[in-house]
This record gives structure tokens, sequence and C-alpha cells, in this order.
């Protein structure tokens, strides 16, 4: 009778069908018939099991996560560092020289554009105003533009004399 | 969570993880470092952890893909089962010893089946659980456990015939 069953679970076994029971039920079996060489198997488990168990303590564990996070941490921070060190060396506009070149030089020139643009406007103006309201009697607009046309020059002039 | 509510939960998966990858890698202090990953990742998870329904599977799964991918970077990973001309070789008729014998044909299974009979005759899961851990179908998992314990008690057979 025991011997049929054997064999059942022994077969279930091979396929891989045992459930935890039967599996407890085919060890009993097997305890019963030591001569059985199934026995064997389930002594390697047993075996390997006791010669493979590792002991850890709950301060070892605990201090290992610890130091990982920190490391981690670090870790974080050195990557971010290259990448924000990479961007400032890698984007050109950043670079000083280059901006000091500009607000110094260019805007000078601009300005000082500005200014003789400005001025030949205004003169251009004034002449044009006065061939208008030559012999009128009215001649506010003319003295406002004039008074314009000089004091425009007068900045030129004291532009110049800075430099 | 604490870290005493974290001890309370994980001190019990200790001896599955550390036994599991310790058997797959043969190596004390890999078995310890991919211990440590797995509970770093578990640590990060934590909030979750009481919600998780069965954390042993979720702690096995975690551990099963750090070994598979440190297996794969030592180029250990078997794909294919030794062909049965390799099977009758003369080293498994020489020992006399099965337990030898079954333990030097363990190594030589495919990794996937390795891992099957780990988790069932050493961690004790069900083949749906063994099914969820190693993202396969349960009769997958039959079939696998089937070819890897035909394997591994050939010899046993033989000397009981």
């Amino acid at each position: 009778m025991s011997g049929n069953r054997l064999d059942i679970l022994e077969e279930r076994f091979e396929e891989g069908t045992l459930n935890e029971k039967e599996t407890q039920e085919l060890k009993g079996l097997l305890k019963e018939n030591p001569s059985h060489p199934l026995g064997a198997y389930f002594l390697w488990v047993d075996r390997t099991k006791n010669d493979t168990d590792i002991k850890v303590s709950r301060q070892e564990v605990l201090q290992g996560l610890k130091t990982r996070q920190r490391h981690s941490s670090w870790r974080y921070a050195a990557i971010l560092l290259v990448i924000v060190s990479a961007g400032y060396l890698l984007i050109p506009k950043l670079n000083t020289e280059k901006m000091e070149l500009l607000s110094n030089k260019e805007l000078d020139k601009t300005y000082a554009e500005s200014l003789k643009t400005l001025s030949a406007f205004s003169t251009m103006l004034n002449e044009g105003i006065n061939d208008i309201y030559s012999g009128a009697d009215f001649s506010t607009p003319f003295k406002d533009f004039k008074q314009l046309n000089e004091t425009t020059k007068q900045i030129l002039d004291d532009e110049n004399d800075d430099k | 969570m604490s870290e005493k509510e974290f001890w309370d939960i994980i001190a019990p998966l200790n001896p599955s993880i550390l036994g599991f990858a310790f058997r797959l890698l043969n190596d004390q202090e890999k078995a310890k470092d991919i211990h440590q990953d797995t509970l770093e990742k578990l640590w990060k998870r934590r909030r979750k952890l009481k919600k998780e329904g069965n954390i042993k599977s979720l702690a096995m799964t975690i551990t099963k893909n750090k070994c598979i991918d440190l297996i794969r970077l030592e180029g250990r990973y078997i794909d294919r089962s030794i062909n049965e001309l390799e099977l009758h070789t003369k080293q498994d008729f020489e020992s006399k010893d099965l337990i030898h014998q079954i333990k030097v044909r363990m190594k030589q299974l495919p990794t996937k089946q390795q891992m099957i009979i780990e988790l069932k005759d050493f961690q004790g899961f069900s083949n749906s659980e063994i099914g969820a851990i190693m993202d396969m179908t349960v009769n997958n998992v039959r079939v696998n456990l089937s070819r890897a314990r035909k394997f591994l008690t050939e010899q046993l057979r033989h000397e009981w015939q």
C-alpha cells in the first residue's frame, strides 16, 4: 500500500505537481524506506541548507544600509557637480572675456553713433523748418528746433571731451 | 517607518535572501552584497511595504533579479541544459556519493531551473508564487521544475533500478 503511494508521490514529485502537504507525506514515507534513493535528494537539500546558512546581526545590516545611503548621496552630489562644471565650460555664452568686449567697446560706439545721428537729424529738420517759416511772423517752432540742435551738439562735444 | 519597524519586517527574510544568493553565487561576500542591495531597495519602498501582499515574494524577486544581473556580468548564465550525451560524463558514474552527484548536476542546470529548484525545495514557495517571482506561467514553472528534478535525480533512478 505504502509502496504504491510512494511510487505515486515520487512520480508526481518528478512532474512538479506535489503540494506542500504531499511533499511532507513523501518525506515521511522516505524515512520509512531509508534505502530509497530519492531520500538522497532531500538529504542534499537539508545538508546544503545547513552548509549555506549565513547569520547577520541587526546592527550589521542597518549599519550597512546607512553606509550605502551615505555613499549614494555623495555619488549623486559628484554627478551633479560634473554636470554643472561641464555645462559651464561647454556653453560659450558664459565666457566672461567676450562679455566685457561687448559691453565696453560696442556700447561706446553705438552711443556715439546715435548722438551723431540725432545731431544730423535735428540739423536737417532745423534747415527744413527754417525754409518753411522764413518770412513768417511766428518763429516758436524754429526756436525750439534750433535749441534742440544746439543741445545735441553740446552733448556730443561733451562726450568727445570726456574721451 | 522607523528602523525598528523595518527590521521587524525584514528580519525573518534575511536567511532566505542570503541563502538564495549564496547557493546561486557560491560566494558569501557577493551574497552579502546582494542581500544589502535587496534591503536598500526594500528600504526605499518602506512606505508601501505594509501594503504589499507578500513581502517575501517581493524580496525574492528583487534578489533573483540582482543575482541574474551578477551571473550575467560574470558570464556564468546558463541558458540551456547540458545535452543527454554530456549528462553521462565519467564524473557522474565515478562518484558513488549520490549527494555529491546531485550537487554537481545542480551546477549544470540552466540558471532559471536552478532558481526554480531553489525557490521550490529550499524556500518552500508554491508553483504560482514561483511564477510571480520568475515572471513565468504556472505551467512553465511546472515544466521547468519537472525537467530540473528529472535531471537531478536521473542517477538516483539508475541506482534504484
